[in-house]
C-alpha cells in the first residue's frame, strides 16, 4: 500500500487553480494540506496497489489548474517486487492486440 | 490501519514543509534544517534507518534520502539539505528504491556454452577474464559508462592504462556529452561548464537550445519554473525541433529545421557585430578568434575579429530564415536579449547539441554568442550545459576514461603528462601507450570486423553498466556482426539482464547504487558520496572489485603490467599496522573502505587541471561539493560556483576580473569560434522523406533497463511509439495506436503511432524514444558522428513511414529498398 507525499504547483488563474483544489478535494485516496504562498499545493496519496498510485498520479497531472507535481516522500515498506515478462502487452495497446518480434530477428510485416 | 495513518501524516508533512520551503523560495538550507524532518521519520518507523544518496539516475544530482529496513530499501524522502534538488524528486528519483528489486535481478556469472547461458562461479568467471586478456592484451578493451562510480572508473582507467598499457577504453558518455567536451575544452582550454545551477535561480532569460528539461532534468526544471509561481518574470525561449512539455512553459517557441542551429547562433553573432551591440571590452580583455583548420582539430590556427565580421556577414536573418526556418524577427528577437548587458541570460543544452555531427563547432558558437555578448561570468548569466548521466562529468570527464585521456584532465598524447601520471601511479616510464585508444564507435567497428580483416583488432570488450546492445547507433552495423563472429568474445556486468547481456558471452552480475559504496559528479562539478546501505542479491558484486579482482589474478599469472616499479601490485592496499588487504577476496573487499582509497589516490591527479577535490572524509559530510575545493588558510575546505571569476575561483589572479587560466592560446583568453553551417549527412529526400529524431522521455531513463522493472513507471509509458504530426497522418492513413514501419536505409522498426501525444514534432517529422528493448530504433539510426568529438548524431536521420499490413507486429522489420516512397509536400 504505497503512501507518498507531493507538491503541487498550480495555475496563476485563480479560478483554475480553485477547480484544481475542488478536484483534488473529491478524490477519496487524495489528503490535502493547506495552500502555500506560490501556489503550492502539499498532498498526501495513499492507495492500495502500485497501479492505483500510478494512475492516480496520471489523473492529478491532468487535472486542469495543475501545472507540475514534484514528489517529497514515498513509502513501499510492504510493496512486493512484480515480474514482467518480457513480452507482457502493455496496456495502452492491448485492446490491438500486439504482439512483438524478436529485436535481433526481423519478421515479415 | 494505525501504520497507515501514520505515514499519510508523515508524507503530508513532508510536502508540506517542501512546499513552504519553495513558497520561501529557500536557495539554500538553513544551519537548523535537517535532512529529513525529524516528525517525518518517526512516523515512518522508529527502525527505519534513514541515509543520504545521490539518485541513481540522470546527471542533474539530487540527493535522496535513502529509508532502509531489515536490510531493504523501504522508503525514499527528498534530502532537505540538499542544495541542487531542495528535498524535492522526479518521478524517477522517487522510485529508484524500487528499481533495486526487479524480480530478474542476475544473481550469478553465467558463461555462454553450447549457446546457452549456464551458471558459473566467480572463480571462473574470473579466470575467463584473466586468460581472454592474457591472449591478447592489446586486443582487449572496456566499454565503460558515465553510471561507474569514481572509484570504479578510476580502477578501471588504472587497470587499462598504468596495467595492460592499452588506451582502448571509452564510456558511453561518449553518445551523450563528448561534443560539451570538445566544445569546453577548445573554447577555454579546459573541459566542464564555469558556471553551476546557482544560475537557474538568477537568470531573466533562459535559452533551451534543442533541450526538453521537462522531461529530462524535471527538478531543474521546476526549479526555474517556481520562481514565476513567485511573481518573478523568467523568460523561456524554447529552440527547438519538435514541441514537448516544456514548449507549454516557453515564452517563445523557435522551431528550426533540424541541424540549422549553427546558422541560429551565426544569425544571433551577425546582429550582434552589424549592428554593434556586442560587448566591445568583454571581448577585447578576454578573447581570441580562432577557426578550423582544414583537418578539424581541437586547437584550430589563429584569425582576427574581422575575419570572424567577414564570416558572419553572410549570416543575416533572412538567410538564416531561409536555412532555418525561424523567422527572421526572431532572430533580431534573441539578438536584442543577447545586446542587452542588463539582462541576465543562461542558455541550457543536452543531447540536441552533443548528438550531432557538428557537435563540437555548435558548442563552440553557443559558448561564442555569451562571450561575444558579454553575458558571461555573473550569476545567472552564462552557458550550462547539462548531462544525462549521474558520473558523466565526474567519471567519463574528470576521472578520464574517455580513449584519449588520463586522470585529471590529463592527455596521454602529451609527454608531459604522461610522465606525471606514471609518477603518479609509480609506474615505470614509457608504461603509459602514447597513442589515444579507439573512441566507442571506431572499438564497436574493430570488434565487428571479422578478424584478419584491416582494423578488426578489438576481439574482446568488457561491458560495464551500459547497454550497447540497445544504444549503439546502426546496430546493424556497430553491434550484431560481432555476435555471429566466434572469436569475438563480449563480456557485460550489469545488474539486470538487458538487449546486450542476452547476446553475452560471459554475464557478471553486479551490485547497484546503494548496495555498494559510490562517488558521483554531476552536470555543475559537484562530487557525491554515499555509503553501502543494503546487501546486493545473491552473487552480485560491486563493479570496481570485479576490476580488482581480474587484476589480481593477472597479478598472480606474473603479468608484468601489474606491478608498479617496485613490483608491488597496481591495487595493492595494506591496514595502517602493515599488514595488506585481500581487498581481490570479496569477502574482505569490505574490510577497508576501498573507495576512499582509490579516491585519494585519484584526487592528486585534480590539481593539474585546477579541479582540485578534497579528501574523501569532506564529501561524507556535504551533499556534494563543486570543484575546485580549496582548503583555505583556516583549514576549511570550500567550493567553487563560478570558475575563472575574480572572488568566485581562487585560481584567479587579483584584479584580472575573468582568466581563463588555462587558455588554449596560453594567454587567459577563451576563443571564439569560426563555423559555418553545413548540411547534415543525411536529409529527408524523395525517397525517405521524413526527419527521424530519438530521445528519452519523463519516465523512463536511458534503456529503460531499471525504470521499466519499476512498476509504476513502466505503465506510465509501457513502450515505444512513433510520434508523428496529425497531417502525415491522415496523408498516410495512420490513425492513434496503428501499426506503422519506420524505415530508414540502415534498418526498419514497426511499432505504434501516436498523435497529438506528448511531444509534436512538425510535419515531416517524426520522434521515436529508444528506452524499449523490443523496439530498438538503433537498428534505424545513423552511426554518422562529429570529426573532433567523434559523438554519433541519434537526432536526424532520413526514414519513410507507412502503415503496416494488417497482422504485422511491432518489432524488427526487415527494410524494402524497392517500397515506394509515400507522396507528402515537398521539402526544402
Amino acid at each position: 500500500m504505497p503512501v507518498a507525499g507531493l507538491v503541487l504547483t498550480l495555475a496563476d488563474d485563480d479560478a483554475l487553480a480553485s477547480h484544481a483544489i475542488t478536484a483534488l478535494s473529491a478524490i477519496e485516496s487524495v489528503t490535502l494540506g493547506a495552500l502555500q504562498p506560490g501556489r503550492k499545493l502539499p498532498l498526501a496519496t495513499s492507495v492500495e496497489t502500485l497501479d492505483a498510485q500510478a494512475t492516480l498520479w496520471q489523473d492529478i497531472t491532468r487535472i486542469p489548474g495543475v501545472l507540475l507535481m514534484d514528489l517529497v516522500f514515498e513509502d513501499f515498506s510492504d510493496v512486493e517486487p512484480e515480474s514482467f515478462s518480457s513480452d507482457e502487452l502493455p496496456s495502452r495497446w492491448r485492446n490491438r492486440a500486439h504482439t512483438f518480434n524478436s529485436p535481433s530477428s526481423p519478421q515479415e510485416p | 490501519m494505525e501504520r497507515r495513518e501514520a505515514l499519510k501524516l508523515a508524507a503530508l508533512t513532508a510536502a508540506t514543509a517542501a512546499a513552504s520551503r519553495r513558497s520561501l523560495a529557500q536557495v539554500n538550507p538553513t544551519q537548523t534544517a535537517t535532512a529529513i524532518d525529524p516528525s517525518v521519520a518517526r512516523r515512518a518507523g522508529e527502525d527505519v534507518r534513514w541515509d543520504k544518496a545521490p539518485c541513481r539516475f540522470c546527471g542533474t544530482g539530487c540527493h535522496v534520502q535513502v529509508g532502509v529496513r531489515n536490510g531493504r530499501v523501504v522508503a525514499v524522502a527528498g534530502d532537505q539539505l540538499a542544495a541542487v534538488n531542495k528535498g524535492l524528486l522526479c518521478v524517477k528519483g522517487y522510485h529508484v528504491g524500487l528499481a533495486l528489486y526487479g524480480s530478474d535481478r542476475l544473481t550469478t556469472p553465467m558463461l555462454k556454452r553450447d549457446g546457452w547461458h549456464v551458471p558459473i562461479s566467480w572463480d571462473e568467471a574470473i579466470r575467463v577474464i584473466a586468460d581472454k586478456i592474457q591472449a591478447n592484451p592489446s586486443q582487449f578493451a572496456i566499454y565503460g559508462s558515465g553510471q561507474w562510480t569514481i572509484p570504479e572508473g578510476y580502477a578501471a582507467n588504472k587497470l587499462m592504462k598504468a596495467g595492460l598499457s592499452n588506451n582502448n577504453i571509452d564510456p558511453n558518455a561518449r553518445l551523450c556529452m563528448a561534443s560539451a567536451v570538445t566544445g569546453f575544452t577548445s573554447t577555454y582550454g579546459v573541459d566542464e561548464p564555469a558556471s553551476c545551477y546557482d544560475d537557474l535561480d538568477a537568470a531573466d532569460v533562459i535559452i533551451l537550445w534543442g533541450n526538453n528539461p521537462a522531461e529530462m532534468h524535471p527538478v531543474l526544471f521546476s526549479r526555474f519554473i517556481d520562481r514565476r509561481s513567485r511573481g518573478e518574470r523568467v523568460e523561456l525561449i524554447d529552440i527547438g525541433t519538435r514541441r514537448t512539455r516544456t514548449t507549454q512553459f516557453a515564452t517563445d517557441y523557435l522551431e528550426f529545421e533540424p541541424h540549422t542551429d549553427l546558422a541560429i547562433a551565426n544569425g544571433i553573432m551577425h546582429l550582434l557585430v552589424r549592428e554593434g551591440t556586442y560587448d566591445r571590452d568583454f571581448v577585447r580583455q578576454f578573447c581570441n578568434v580562432r577557426k578550423d583548420t582544414a583537418q578539424p582539430s581541437l586547437n584550430g590556427e589563429a584569425a582576427t575579429f574581422d575575419d570572424l565580421r567577414r564570416h558572419l556577414e553572410r549570416y543575416t536573418p533572412e538567410h538564416v530564415q531561409s536555412l532555418s526556418g525561424v523567422p527572421a524577427d526572431k532572430i533580431r528577437m534573441l539578438a536584442r536579449l543577447f545586446g542587452d548587458r542588463s539582462k541576465k541570460i543562461t542558455s541550457l543544452w543536452c543531447m540536441g547539441m552533443n548528438q550531432h555531427t557538428q557537435g563540437t563547432a555548435i558548442n563552440r558558437l553557443v559558448h561564442g554568442v555569451h562571450l561575444l555578448s558579454g553575458h558571461w561570468g555573473k550569476v545567472g548569466d552564462g552557458p550550462q550545459s547539462l548531462t544525462g548521466q549521474p558520473s558523466a562529468c565526474g567519471t567519463a570527464r574528470e576521472v578520464g576514461t574517455l580513449a584519449h585521456l588520463l586522470p585529471g584532465g590529463l592527455l596521454v598524447a602529451n609527454p608531459e603528462h604522461r610522465r606525471e601520471a606514471e609518477e603518479l601511479w609509480n609506474v615505470p616510464p614509457g608504461r603509459i601507450n602514447a597513442t589515444p585508444g579507439a573512441h566507442t564507435v571506431e572499438m564497436w567497428k574493430r570488434f565487428c570486423t571479422p578478424t584478419g580483416q584491416p582494423n578488426s583488432n578489438i576481439s574482446t570488450i568488457w561491458v560495464m553498466v551500459t547497454n550497447p546492445g540497445q544504444s549503439l547507433p546502426n546496430l546493424d552495423r556497430l553491434f550484431e556482426p560481432s555476435r555471429t563472429m566466434a572469436d569475438k568474445f563480449l563480456i557485460v556486468s550489469d545488474v539486470y539482464p538487458t538487449a546486450t547481456t542476452r547476446r553475452a558471452d560471459l554475464i557478471l552480475p553486479s551490485a547497484m547504487w546503494v548496495e555498494k559504496n559510490g562517488m558521483v559528479g554531476n552536470s555543475e562539478r559537484r562530487t557525491q558520496q554515499w555509503f553501502k546501505m543494503v546487501a546486493p542479491p545473491g552473487q552480485a558484486r560491486d563493479d570496481a572489485w570485479q576490476l580488482i579482482a581480474v587484476a589480481r589474478e593477472l597479478f598472480n599469472r606474473n603479468v608484468p603490467g601489474m606491478r608498479d616499479k617496485d613490483g608491488k601490485w597496481l591495487f595493492e592496499t595494506r591496514r595502517p599496522d602493515g599488514t595488506e588487504v585481500p581487498i581481490w577476496d570479496f569477502a574482505h573487499y569490505y574490510d577497508v573502505n576501498v573507495d576512499e582509497r582509490l579516491f585519494e589516490e585519484y584526487r592528486r591527479f585534480s590539481r593539474f587541471k585546477h579541479k582540485d577535490l578534497a579528501p574523501y572524509r569532506e564529501y561524507v559530510r556535504a551533499r556534494g561539493l563543486r570543484w575546485p575545493v580549496v582548503r583555505g588558510d583556516d583549514g576549511v575546505w570550500r567550493e567553487t560556483r563560478y570558475r575563472f571569476v575574480e572572488g568566485e575561483d581562487r585560481y584567479v589572479a587579483r584584479g584580472k576580473r575573468i582568466q581563463f587560466y588555462h587558455s588554449v592560446t596560453r594567454d587567459d583568453r577563451a576563443l571564439l569560434w569560426i563555423h559555418d553551417y553545413a548540411p547534415p549527412p543525411e536529409s529527408p529526400d524523395s525517397e525517405y522523406p521524413f526527419w527521424l529524431c530519438t530521445g528519452r522521455v519523463l519516465e523512463h531513463w536511458h534503456s529503460g533497463s531499471m525504470t521499466m522493472r519499476v512498476p509504476q513507471l513502466r505503465r506510465a509509458m509501457p513502450q515505444a511509439y512513433v510520434e508523428v504530426h496529425r497531417d502525415d497522418a491522415t496523408r498516410l492513413g495512420i490513425a492513434n495506436g496503428d501499426l506503422v514501419i519506420v524505415e530508414s536505409r540502415r534498418g526498419a522498426i514497426t511499432l505504434p503511432a501516436w498523435i497529438d501525444g506528448r511531444g509534436s514534432p512538425p510535419a515531416g517529422s517524426v520522434f521515436v524514444p529508444w528506452f524499449d528493448e523490443r523496439l530498438l530504433i538503433n537498428f534505424v539510426t545513423l552511426d554518422a558522428h562529429d570529426p573532433i568529438s567523434k559523438q554519433p548524431d541519434y537526432k536526424k536521420c532520413a526514414v519513410r513511414l507507412r502503415k503496416a499490413p494488417p497482422g504485422a507486429v511491432a518489432g524488427r522489420t526487415p527494410i524494402q529498398p524497392s517500397a515506394p516512397a509515400p507522396a507528402r509536400g515537398a521539402r526544402p
